[in-house]
């Protein structure tokens, strides 16, 4: 996804009195949700039938239900003036750039204009973080270090394709990781919430909830680089995202329980519901 | 000198400009990180896709449509076009 990436760079759409419009098979409301989340001030159109997507013919060969991610412009005689069918998510500068070659001003005036942080997110911002993390010293214990090593050597002797390479498949190895490593932090919360009368382990929960944090934080930077990047297109990695996403939704609703049902000193019930979730967990590890 | 040439190009080739034959520019990029050139980002060989052959092509007429639209009302083609170039975002959904 890189919606939140062209509202950033939306000024310059209305420069050239471009519209933009996002078509998904999503419900309108459901699209709603997703233009309050990203502040998004360009239109999104529901096709739940997918009429508009197999006039255009990008119908994912896989899934008859999706489309691909395409992205086409139009010209205001409606003639296709740029296409890019299922290839790497371009950023808003690739988008501008096929605008300005359209309406004949390229290369345009506007491209010295101070760049917001996000915009060229892909690569050379995170590369210069790779470089300056892979500098820096020992990495954070949530990094997968074999392949951070493989990035950060490429990038060093500056074969910047190879490395383009490898960093989509550590950003892939890293969500699989941080995943892992999210569920083992939440089957250790869940102990130490179980013997949470004892004091020695209601310290170790504490701890292990700051690393959970920790965890969260850099899943949520992890999305936010995948949606300046245009993201992954690989749907494995979506569907890890996803998965994790519902663990982390449910890991919310059983600590609300599970303090509810302190608060009210009922801690048989505290019990039972973390044995339960203890037994979910680790049903979940094991698959 | 040469070297330092080499490597300049390195670093700039995710845009690279070179004028058509009818001496105008046109932006090229890469079509994937593996390409060996860059090439026309109008041209119909940057945005092909084997999952989707069959694909409207730079040239052809879009369809118009009017699809309902998110927070209510609908959005029509044909509008967006009396404005202006438009781009047409196809994303997955079921977020």
């Amino acid at each position: 996804m890189q919606l939140g990436e062209l509202q950033n760079q939306l000024q310059r759409f209305n420069h050239r009195s471009a519209s933009i419009i996002g078509i998904s098979v999503d419900t309108p409301n459901d699209s709603l949700g997703m233009i309050k989340r990203l502040g998004l001030a360009f239109e999104l159109a529901s096709d739940p039938d997918q009429s508009v997507v197999k006039a255009f013919r990008v119908q994912n060969p896989d899934t008859q239900e999706l489309a691909l991610h395409a992205v086409y412009i139009l010209s205001t005689e409606g003639r296709v003036v740029y296409r890019k069918v299922a290839r790497r998510r371009p950023v808003s500068a690739e988008l501008i750039d096929a605008i300005d070659a359209h309406l004949g001003t390229f290369p345009a005036t506007d491209t010295a204009a101070p760049r917001q942080k996000t915009e060229v997110a892909f690569p050379t911002n995170d590369f210069q973080a790779i470089l300056e993390i892979g500098k820096a010293g020992p990495l954070p214990d949530i990094v997968d270090p074999d392949a951070f090593a493989k990035v950060f050597s490429l990038l060093r002797s500056g074969q910047s394709d190879e490395a383009v390479f490898e960093y989509r498949r550590f950003l892939e190895l890293q969500a699989i990781r941080s995943e892992k490593i999210l569920m083992q932090t939440v089957r250790h919360l869940v102990n130490a919430l179980f013997y949470a009368d004892r004091p020695e382990v209601g310290e170790k929960g504490k701890e292990l909830e700051r690393r959970l944090n920790r965890v969260r934080t850099l899943e949520q930077t992890l999305e936010t680089i995948l949606e300046q990047t245009g993201g992954s297109a690989s749907d494995e990695h979506d569907q890890a995202l996803h998965t994790l996403a519902a663990a982390r939704a449910g890991l919310t609703k059983v600590r609300a329980e599970i303090s509810q049902n302190a608060q009210r000193w009922n801690l048989r019930s505290a019990k039972t519901t973390l044995r339960a979730y203890r037994e979910l967990s680790l049903a979940y590890l094991r698959q | 000198m040469r070297a330092v040439v080499l490597t300049l190009f390195g670093c700039l080739n995710w845009l690279i400009v070179l004028p058509n034959q009818a001496g105008e520019l046109v932006p090229k990029y890469k079509p994937s990180a593996r390409a060996p050139q860059p090439i026309a980002i109008t041209s119909n060989a940057y945005g092909f896709s084997r999952s989707a052959p069959e694909a409207l092509e730079i040239g052809d007429t879009a369809p118009t449509f009017t699809l309902d639209r998110a927070g209510g009302g609908k959005v029509a083609l044909q509008d967006k076009l009396k404005h202006g170039p438009v781009v047409l975002i196809f994303y997955r959904g079921h977020w």
